[in-house]
Order: structure tokens, then C-alpha cells, then sequence
């Protein structure tokens, strides 16, 4: 519930602040949002197993975003940015549906 | 913090099974989600043993109430370290979700093409070429108006304005002129005279002429009904009637025999003229707008 609330907060302070994405992270933040919703799912998947652990959920969360956007940066010094990227992506992509069909397998058993 | 923990976030210390990275993502894409040999279907069959001890044998009808109340349990509002580091991470999550929205809206430029990029750069540049060459126009333009056309139009406009102000009646005037009244103790005079009064007053080349209260215009008409009406409003003896333009012009013709000061003299009332320096018409005509006449459209220049 109440990250529910957080997400809804900090879409709303996104929406109202509209802040111009440095150019620097702006290959980074996609990929870091994605990681990020990997992690989320992670943790939800987790808390319906029953071993959900706020400590490993943080550290997950941040090594999430950081190792995702920092496999991105080397791809983008080997010239290889783009690809590397859609790899991070599809991967992340795959864990997540990996996690929520564990989720929907937990709650409703199909 | 290792990179394995961290790309494995529902790893746990506790749960034994070695989760690697790659037998998912070939079991994700080579195998169906659904297919026993999953290793999520795997994982999830593991992981429902492993909560659910009495239930054994695989995922009982008391797993997903088991799931459904843990949900419930984590949905439920409570004030402790881990929800307030959920709250956190919600947050930037947010934050992070609905800035990636909003750029990736305002600019697409990244993800095109080479080609693509010149034909934009090449589309840009024609923009640019027209848009300055319309600055250059606009400019002429400001300058002109700025410079000669623009006071001198506005000036002659307003001019015109005043004119047909005075002319319609819809403005105070003011100018050098006469009063005339007109004394009519046995009620003889009648609305033919003031209409010789005017109209002598016209020859005589009065601009602005108001008797009693009434605004004499184009359309201004006299009635005899049992005293003077103008435009519908009585008139009270003595008529007094403001009339500017030249002084001594007027009151000559005011004063010609047999016009209509002897006229009215003869009926039995008395007329007295006065030229003065500055006069003020301050009588104003309502002026409704024309109902079937219409201007004809001027042809365009």
C-alpha cells in the first residue's frame, strides 16, 4: 500500500516539476527505470514467498539500476551502446514476466 | 554488494535454489511460461513447498490464500523500516518513470536514423530559410508603420472619426458661433419656422446646431403638435438655439429682410442673436445603426 502511494507520489512530483533530463544520464534512466521494475517485481515475488527482506530489497533495487545503467555505459564506450541496451532490456524484460507470472501463480494459482 | 545479488533482487539469503541468470532467459524464450519445466514453474513449486509445510506435494488449494493474505498482509498500511524504504524507492521510481515519460515525449530525435536525421536537418534548414525571410518581411513592415505610415494613418482616422462625430451628433462641439432665441409669448411660432431657422442656419454654414436640448442632425425632424416637437422631445419657449460657425455670417443671415427673424417678428414673437468667441453644442444624438442600408463594399485597392 504504501509503496503504492510512494509511486503515485513521485509520478505526481514527475509530473509537476518536469525536470529536463540531464544529457549525461539520458541513456541511462530508461534502462535504470526498467531495472528498477525488475527489482519491484523481485520484491513483490518475494513478499508472496514469504521471504521478503526490505535490507536485500534496497540492495537489489540499487544494484539493479546501477549495474544495468553501467552495462549500458560500457556498451556505449565499445560503440556497441544500442545493442547492449535492447540485450539489458530484453533480459530485464524476460525477469520480469518471469516474476509476475510467479506472482500470478502464487495468487491465483494459474 | 555483489552484481549477482543485485541482478537476482527476489533472491533471498534464505532460499537455497542457485537461481542463475541464464537458464531463465533460455527457459523464458525457448520454453512456454506455462510448461512444468519452467524453471519459474520450477521455482514457484519449490518455493510453495517450502512455505506451505502440511500442504506438501506441491502448490495445496491453501497456497494462494496463503498468497492472497501474505498480499494482504504487505498491502496493509503499516509504519515500519521496510515500508518506509519501499515508500522511498516507490518515489524515485515515480519520479524516474514520469521524467523517462516526459523526455521521451519531447524528443525522438535519438532513436532515428541516420538518413532520417539529414532529411530533418535539410527540412529544418528550408524552415529556416522561409521563417527569416518572413522576419525580413515583418520587419519592413514594423519599420514602415513604425516610421512614416503608421501616426500619420492614425492621426487622419481619428480626424475622420471626429468629423463624422460632429456631423452625426455623437460628439460635443465647440467652436466660435451664436445663440439665438427665439421668444414666443403667443405661441405662434410653429415648426415650419425653426425648420427656416435651420435651414438658413445650414446656408450660413453652421456646423453644429442644438435647439433646446435636442441635437439638430441629418435626420432631425420638427412636428407641430400642439407646441414644437424635435426628434420627439418637446420644445419649451423660448427656443434657445446654439448653432457654431462663423459669427457674423450667421447672424447676418439671421438677419435678412423677409427671412426669419421678420417671419417670426411678424407672427408676434421677438428674436435676439449673440455672437460669441466660443460656443458649446453639448446635445448629443443617439445614432441607431442603419437596419436595411448597408455601405457598398469599396473595391479593393
Amino acid at each position: 500500500m504504501i509503496p503504492i502511494i510512494g509511486l503515485v507520489i513521485g509520478i505526481a512530483i514527475g509530473v509537476v516539476l518536469n525536470p529536463d533530463v540531464p544529457l549525461w544520464l539520458q541513456p541511462y534512466l530508461p534502462i535504470a527505470v526498467i531495472a528498477a521494475l525488475d527489482a519491484i517485481f523481485g520484491g513483490i515475488r518475494a513478499t508472496l514467498d514469504g521471504i521478503f527482506n526490505d535490507k536485500v530489497f534496497v540492495v537489489s533495487f540499487i544494484s539493479n539500476v546501477i549495474v544495468a545503467a553501467f552495462i549500458v555505459f560500457i556498451g556505449d564506450q565499445l560503440g556497441v551502446g544500442s545493442q547492449l541496451t535492447t540485450g539489458v532490456v530484453v533480459v530485464l524484460g524476460v525477469r520480469i514476466f518471469a516474476n509476475v507470472a510467479s506472482i500470478r501463480r502464487h495468487l491465483f494459482k494459474a | 554488494m555483489s552484481i549477482s545479488s543485485g541482478s537476482a533482487p527476489e533472491q533471498q539469503p534464505g532460499s537455497e535454489e542457485p537461481r542463475s541468470e541464464e537458464p531463465r532467459l533460455t527457459g523464458m524464450v525457448l520454453v512456454e511460461p506455462d510448461h512444468p519445466d519452467h524453471p519459474d514453474n520450477r521455482d514457484a513449486r519449490k518455493g510453495s513447498r517450502k512455505s506451505t509445510p502440511p500442504a506438501s506435494g506441491g502448490g495445496g488449494t491453501d497456497v494462494p490464500r496463503m498468497a492472497w493474505g501474505r498480499f494482504a498482509r504487505a498491502m496493509r498500511p503499516q509504519l515500519n523500516r521496510g515500508s518506509v524504504v519501499g515508500l522511498l524507492m516507490a518515489i524515485l521510481l515515480g519520479f524516474a518513470i514520469s521524467t523517462q515519460v516526459q523526455s521521451t515525449r519531447n524528443q525522438s530525435l535519438e532513436t532515428l536514423r541516420e538518413e532520417d536525421l539529414v532529411r530533418i536537418l535539410d527540412d529544418l534548414s528550408q524552415t529556416n530559410t522561409r521563417l527569416d525571410r518572413e522576419i525580413i518581411d515583418l520587419e519592413r513592415t514594423r519599420d514602415d508603420l513604425r516610421t512614416g505610415a503608421g501616426p500619420a494613418a492614425a492621426k487622419a482616422a481619428r480626424d475622420r472619426a471626429d468629423t463624422l462625430g460632429i456631423l452625426a451628433g455623437t460628439l460635443r462641439a465647440t467652436g466660435p458661433g451664436i445663440t439665438m432665441t427665439i421668444n414666443d409669448p403667443q405661441r405662434t411660432v410653429q415648426a415650419a419656422n425653426l425648420i427656416d431657422v435651420v435651414q438658413e442656419l445650414r446656408d450660413a454654414g453652421a456646423e453644429a446646431i442644438q435647439i433646446g436640448s435636442v441635437r439638430v442632425v441629418a435626420s432631425t425632424s420638427f412636428t407641430d403638435n400642439d407646441g414644437i416637437e424635435a426628434d420627439g422631445t418637446r420644445l419649451q419657449a423660448p427656443y434657445r438655439i446654439i448653432a457654431i460657425g462663423t459669427p457674423a455670417t450667421m447672424s447676418s443671415a439671421m438677419a435678412i429682410p423677409g427671412g426669419v427673424s421678420d417671419t417670426i417678428r411678424r407672427l408676434g414673437g421677438s428674436t435676439k442673436v449673440e455672437e460669441f468667441e466660443s460656443v458649446t453644442v453639448d446635445a448629443l444624438h443617439s445614432v441607431q445603426a442603419p437596419r436595411y442600408a448597408q455601405p457598398v463594399p469599396t473595391t479593393a485597392q
